[in-house]
C-alpha cells in the first residue's frame, strides 16, 4: 500500500509538467501547501502548474497558505485505486473527520481545480509505484 | 446516412407559482406512468440523460426531467426584478413548483424522483403532499443536511464554475467512467453565479425534518430511499437512520455510486432503480 512520502512527491513533481490537463488548469496555480502524514511534514511550493520545491520537515518559521493534516492510514486509503468511501476525496475526508484542512481557505479555493488535479496525479503516481513494487 | 435524432424532446411551458409566471424547460421521452425527475443543486436536467433514453424505462414511464427556475434553460421569473433579491431556494417555493408543474402538465399522480436537494424535497412532498403522487424516490437524502451553504460558491475572489466542478467531483464514486464524471462536472460549471449557493439554502439551512420526518405516512404514498456509498453529504448511515424513523419506508445503499446516481453510472443505478420501477408499474397495472 502506497504511503505519502518524499519519493512519491518527487514523482508527482516530475509528472505535473507532463499532464495535459495541468497545462490548462495550472496556468495561474500559485500556493504553498503543507501536507502532514502523522509526524512527517512536507511543504510543497506550487507555481504555474508545477511543483517547484519539496521541503521535508520544514522549519516552523516557513510559511504556507493551507495545510492538509491526516494520519498515515488516511493517506494510504486516499492513495488507493479505487479508494474506499470517506477517504476518496479531501472534502469527504475532511467532512467526516479523517483529515484536517487549515489555513487560508481563500487560497485553497482559488487553486482548487488545479490542486484537485494535483491530488489525482498523486494517486496515479502512488499506483504506478505500487505496481512497480509488485 | 440518416441523422441520429434522439427520441428525447425538449419543451417550454409556463408554470405559475405564487402568482408569478416561470418559463420552464423540460425534457421528455416515453409513455405510461409519469416520472418527474429533479436535478441536484446548481445543476440541470442533463443529469437524467441516460434515464431519458433507456427503452427499459421509457416503454412503461414517461420520463419528464425539468430544469427548476434559474437552472439550465429555465429562466428566472419574467416580470420580476429578480436581480434585486438574493436567490435562496425555499421549501415552500420548491414544493409548490413541483406540484404546480405536475398540475400544469395535467399529470395523473406522477412518480417523483430527485437527488440531493431533489431527494430532500421528496421527503417534504411525502409529508405535505402525499395525495398528489403515486410514489416518491428520494436519492441521496437525509432528514438533516447542514453545512454546505457556503459563501465560497459565489465569491468574487474565486471562480464559481471551476470550484463547483472540482468540489462536487469528490461526491462522485471513483468507479464512474471518465465520460460520465466529466459530464457531471461540466454541468456543475454551467450554473449562473449564486444559483448553487441559493439552492443550498434550502438543502443546508432550511431543511430540518429531524422532528417531523416520522409524520410521513407510507400507506398514503410509497417512499423509497437510495443512497450511494461514496456520498459524504448524506451518508448511507444518515439515510438509513432517516428511513428508520418512517414506518414502511424502503431503503437501500448503492455500491460504487456517489451523490449523483443518475449522472454517474446509469447501469449500476438501474440495478437498484429497476426493482422499484417494477414495483410501481405492477401496482398501477391497467386492469
Amino acid at each position: 500500500m502506497a504511503a505519502l512520502d518524499h519519493p512519491l512527491l518527487e514523482r508527482l513533481r516530475d509528472a505535473m509538467p507532463n499532464d495535459p490537463e495541468m497545462q490548462i488548469v495550472g496556468k495561474f496555480m500559485r500556493c504553498d501547501v503543507l501536507l502532514s502524514s502523522g509526524d512527517k511534514r512536507y511543504l510543497l511550493r506550487f507555481d504555474h502548474g508545477r511543483l517547484t520545491e519539496i521541503v521535508e520537515d520544514p522549519h516552523p518559521a516557513l510559511a504556507w497558505n493551507f495545510a492538509l493534516k491526516a494520519g498515515p492510514g488516511t493517506w494510504e486509503r486516499f492513495l488507493q485505486d479505487p479508494p474506499p468511501p470517506e477517504f476518496h476525496d479531501v472534502w469527504a475526508a475532511a467532512w467526516l473527520g479523517h483529515l484536517t484542512l487549515e489555513g487560508d481557505i481563500k487560497v485553497f479555493m482559488q487553486n482548487h481545480f488545479a490542486f484537485w488535479r494535483t491530488l489525482k496525479l498523486l494517486r496515479i503516481q502512488a499506483q504506478a509505484t505500487s505496481g512497480a513494487a509488485a | 446516412m440518416a441523422p441520429k435524432i434522439s427520441p428525447v424532446t425538449g419543451h417550454y411551458v409556463d408554470v405559475d407559482v405564487a402568482d408569478v409566471t416561470y418559463q420552464v424547460f423540460y425534457l421528455h421521452n416515453g409513455t405510461g406512468i409519469p416520472l418527474l425527475c429533479q436535478h441536484t443543486a446548481g445543476c440541470h436536467n442533463h443529469q437524467y440523460r441516460n434515464l431519458l433514453r433507456d427503452p427499459a424505462v421509457t416503454e412503461r414511464f414517461q420520463v419528464i426531467a425539468y430544469d427548476l427556475p434559474y437552472h439550465g434553460k429555465s429562466d428566472p421569473p419574467n416580470g420580476e426584478q429578480w436581480w434585486t433579491r438574493q436567490y435562496d431556494l425555499t421549501a415552500e417555493f420548491f414544493q409548490e413548483f413541483v406540484v404546480n408543474f405536475a398540475r400544469t402538465l395535467e399529470l395523473d399522480r406522477p412518480v417523483f424522483m430527485g437527488s440531493s436537494m431533489g431527494g430532500v424535497v421528496a421527503l417534504h412532498l411525502a409529508r405535505d403532499h402525499s395525495e398528489k403522487f403515486r410514489a416518491l424516490i428520494a436519492l441521496e437524502a437525509a432528514d438533516y443536511t447542514p453545512g454546505f451553504y457556503l459563501d465560497w460558491w459565489h465569491h468574487p475572489a474565486v471562480e464559481d464554475g471551476s470550484v463547483a466542478a472540482s468540489v462536487i467531483e469528490g461526491l462522485i464514486a471513483p468507479q464512474t467512467s471518465e465520460l460520465d464524471r466529466r459530464l457531471t462536472m461540466h454541468y456543475y460549471a454551467q450554473a449562473a453565479p449564486g444559483v448553487l449557493k441559493g439552492d443550498l439554502y434550502f438543502y443546508s439551512v432550511e431543511h430540518d425534518m429531524r422532528e417531523t420526518v416520522s409524520e410521513i405516512d407510507t400507506s398514503k404514498v410509497p417512499l423509497y430511499l437510495l443512497t450511494g456509498e461514496y456520498d459524504y453529504l448524506s451518508t448511507p448511515t444518515q439515510t438509513i437512520a432517516t428511513a428508520e424513523k418512517i414506518v414502511g419506508a424502503k431503503v437501500e445503499t448503492m455500491c460504487e455510486i456517489g451523490h449523483f446516481p443518475m449522472s454517474e453510472n446509469h447501469d449500476t443505478f438501474m440495478t437498484y432503480l429497476r426493482p422499484i420501477l417494477d414495483e410501481i408499474a405492477e401496482r398501477h397495472k391497467e386492469p
